[in-house]
């Protein structure tokens, strides 16, 4: 389908027409941060720079109810928690944070069953894009899999290239989003406004190529990892923040005869993510779960999914109150050993 | 439905039937406990909208009783000990007064009612005392009506 | 010299008479707009440490698993020496395990100071006379206090710190630039109905990350009352009732103990004004008890001791 343009001021129009059919969720700043909100609930904000809080809370909310359960008597009554009946539309999604619903499939899909509250909320749910202008100072999307030019999981993209956005559609349903009235053929001059919005973008964002395989053996021991270590608090914030950290623990609300089992996100940044029930803990020390964070995105992901399990948001590294960069860390670990007493660089 | 909303739920309801506070009360063992079992064996009338939980000491009421009491939705809540220097345990209750009077306010800074939540003291002797601060509660509790949960918008 | 330079000169002379093993403070960052902290073991290191407007952390927060390793030295701000005090007199650590070193700063710079930058041009920020001073490309520009610093620095006495080994900056008194409790006064006037529909509206974002937990010195528990689950009084779901129970009970528990250094409202991803508890807290503590945390040695944490004429629910 040829691009579109759709003038700025007719943006609240097409997405109030929008929804009428179904749930339109759009970014708001509330506290100093971006939320996706139904629409209407707030002012849209869409010139945030650099990473709002991501989509995985739509998709993998942050508590959910997976059964309920009452007795009477000697019966239990076991309700299910209904499937996710309606449509939802997301406007103004950041590239990257489309693109790690991808790796966030093959992880719920890994296994069969696969999990269904979770794929019916990923197929009524459609992704219409924003591509950034203006690249926050931690991002790095370039380096994983630069989804400023190659865009994933979304069904219409579009660019912000002043007085109106430039749009264009990825898949049937993005087509047929582009079909509404509010929406015009774009011509050249907006094709090269584009040209000019995304080279500044990428201007801002480092510049090498994809990462390689990172995390070689020999950095188990990297002294990186005890250093970290020191100054990491274990708060969590880089997972919760993360679009593709998909970790839950499951829970029980129990009130005398009646409650219910609930899942609730986890991380493996908490000391007690990996206790088990005689006491032992694998990874007792922050050494070795921040070691865990760094090599489950960059290697292990890769070793079982084929793909990178960051997608270069930069939240981790700009929300850590103690300024711990995965950036950084990963591009120190990247560097050879040196070559000394035979020690094979493999 | 959530608690939550069934709670919300019967809330609608409770002011158009002539609705009584559910109050709960933790009494501790040998003064206010006792002071109740009096106020009982003495026939006095008191309402009957608290429930009692009997705790060893004053001091044993960790302010985590209160705030689920109030989460489980309670509509007001009473805490009972020994008169400061009269503490079974000597001192319990002596700890008890410093964190309730500041959990006291605290409540109100949230936003919970300074009518809903009280705390007293009630000696074995004092059956008529007991009656009377349970009344008082049930009294100050019906004024505010009842409460919506504490994190309703 | 400047502060940083005797810092550095400090440094060097307690880790090489061996006095400490390590120097805790702050270094430079990923980017010049973040400092990091930093845990410097030999003298030739001491070089890393920095201070500027940007050194927001509160070391203290590492103090308790540190002194485990031998004598540790902190680098700490006015706030934050109080975070030391109330420690050593919890047991957590040993007041011969700690070398204080106590800096008075003009301020610590409010990261929405930085809004109107590009970030990524920022090469240096640095105290200026009137606040600070942001080094681009362009050259400098000095944003005025009041826009620059954190609202905890502005209401700061500098007062003299209970305990110092070192003192570093100018402790001279002076004057508060704005009220401390100015929000917490603002927030009073609501009604009830709108206090609690304020923090509904606030706990409705709480993700349970436990930031706030794991940024406070206070909160140094092995295993955290969330955590228990042999029975389990704080539910780990997100919904705001179960949040309320969380951030209420984490008052509770830190009450008295709060020096207000703001690290929790700091480390929250979702903006919660978690210091405006925090603070009505400090307030409670000071009217009903005539103490402060982290002001004296000689005070006995609050809720561990008690006096006979203490405020009493019904006077007699």
């Amino acid at each position: 389908m040829e691009a579109k343009v759709i003038a700025k001021q007719d943006i609240s129009a097409w997405l109030s027409s929008l929804a009428e059919k179904m749930e339109v969720l759009a970014p708001v700043e509330d506290g100093g941060v971006i939320r996706y909100r139904p629409l209407g609930e707030g002012e849209m904000n869409l010139n945030f720079s650099g990473p709002a809080k991501s989509l995985r809370d739509h998709f993998t909310p942050e508590t959910e109810t997976l059964f309920r359960y009452k007795y009477e008597g000697l019966k239990a009554e076991l309700e299910e928690s209904p499937a996710e009946e309606h449509d939802r539309l997301i406007f103004g999604a950041r590239a990257c944070d489309a693109a790690a619903l991808k790796y966030v499939d093959a992880v719920y899909s890994m296994v069969e069953p696969r999990d269904e509250p979770y794929f019916a909320r990923r197929e009524r749910t459609t992704i219409v894009g924003l591509f950034c202008n203006n690249p926050a100072w931690s991002c790095f999307c370039t380096e994983v899999g630069n989804f400023l030019t190659n865009p994933q999981e979304m069904d219409a993209g579009l660019t912000d290239i002043g007085d109106k956005y430039y749009a264009e559609a990825y898949t049937a349903k993005g087509e047929e989003l582009l079909s509404a009235a509010q929406f015009e053929p774009a011509g050249a001059e907006d094709a090269a406004a584009v040209e000019k919005v995304k080279q500044k973008a990428l201007s801002r964002l480092p510049a090498k190529g994809a990462h390689e395989e990172a995390c070689l053996s020999y950095n188990w021991d990297s002294p990186i990892f005890p250093e970290l270590a020191e100054k990491c608090l274990g708060c969590g914030v880089c997972a919760y923040s993360c679009p593709t950290c998909h970790c839950f623990d499951i829970q029980e609300c129990a009130q005398g005869k009646k409650g219910s089992r609930f899942r609730c996100w986890d991380t493996c940044q908490f000391e007690k993510f990996t206790l088990m029930g005689h006491g032992h803990n694998p990874r007792p020390s922050k050494k070795e779960r921040t070691r865990q964070r760094v090599f489950h995105k960059f290697k292990y992901s890769i070793e079982r999914y084929k793909m990178l399990g960051c997608v270069g948001c930069g939240r981790c590294i700009s929300a850590c109150p103690v300024n711990i960069d995965i950036h950084a860390v990963v591009a120190e670990l990247e560097k050879p050993a040196p070559a000394s007493e035979g020690v094979n660089n493999e | 439905m959530t608690e939550q909303e069934e709670r919300t739920e019967q809330v609608e309801t409770k002011e158009n039937a002539g609705w009584e506070p559910k109050l709960i009360g933790f009494l501790c063992n040998w003064c206010s406990y006792a002071g109740a079992d009096l106020a009982g064996s003495s026939r006095l009338k008191y309402p009957p909208n608290m429930r009692v939980v009997r705790v060893p000491c004053s001091g044993r009421v960790n302010p985590q009783f209160v705030m689920k009491a109030f989460e489980r939705g309670f509509d007001g809540v009473l805490v009972a000990g020994c008169h400061p220097g009269d503490c079974h345990y000597s001192k319990g209750n002596y700890y008890t007064r410093r964190r309730l009077m500041l959990f006291k306010e605290f409540l109100e800074f949230m936003g919970i009612e300074p009518e809903r939540f009280k705390f007293d003291w009630v000696s074995a002797a004092e059956g008529q005392k007991f009656a009377e601060v349970v009344g008082k509660l049930t009294e100050s509790v019906k004024r505010v009506g009842p409460f919506e949960g504490v994190c309703k918008r | 010299m400047s502060m940083e330079q005797v810092l550095r000169e400090k440094a060097k002379e307690l880790l090489s008479s061996g006095k400490v093993k390590v120097v805790i403070g702050y270094g430079e960052g990923s980017i010049p707009i973040k400092s990091t902290p930093i845990f410097v073991k030999t003298p030739e290191q001491a070089d890393c440490l920095v201070l500027n407007p940007t050194c927001t952390n509160n070391l203290t927060v590492y103090l308790p698993q540190a002194v485990k390793s031998g004598p540790v030295a902190v680098v700490a701000k006015p706030c934050e020496v109080k975070n030391i005090v109330e420690l050593v007199k919890e047991n957590q650590i040993k007041r011969e395990d700690v070398t204080v070193i106590a800096v008075s700063t003009p301020g610590i710079l409010n990261d929405a100071a930085l809004a109107e930058f590009d970030l990524l041009d920022v090469k240096k920020i640095s105290w200026k006379a009137d606040g600070v001073a942001v080094t681009t490309s362009q050259g400098d520009t000095v944003i005025p206090r009041d826009a620059a610093f954190q609202k905890k620095c502005l209401s700061c006495t500098a007062a003299q710190p209970a305990i110092a080994d070192i003192k570093i900056g100018d402790w001279a008194e002076r004057a508060p630039l704005q009220d401390k409790f100015a929000d917490v006064e603002e927030y009073e006037k609501l009604s009830a109905e709108e206090k609690r529909a304020f923090w509904a509206g606030q706990f409705s974002k709480c993700i349970r990350c436990y930031a706030c937990r794991q940024a406070c010195p206070g909160c140094y528990c092995n295993e955290c009352f969330v955590d228990k689950n042999g029975q389990i009084w704080a539910s780990k779901d997100t919904g705001a009732e179960s949040n309320w129970f969380f951030h209420m009970t984490r008052m509770m528990h830190t009450a008295g103990r709060c020096t207000g250094c703001g690290e929790c409202e700091r480390a929250c991803p979702m903006g919660i004004p978690l210091s405006l508890m925090g603070k009505k807290m400090s307030l409670l503590v000071k009217e009903l008890f005539g103490t402060q945390p982290g002001e004296s040695m000689e005070d006995a944490p609050v809720f561990g001791c008690y006096q006979t004429n203490d405020p009493d629910p019904c006077p007699e």
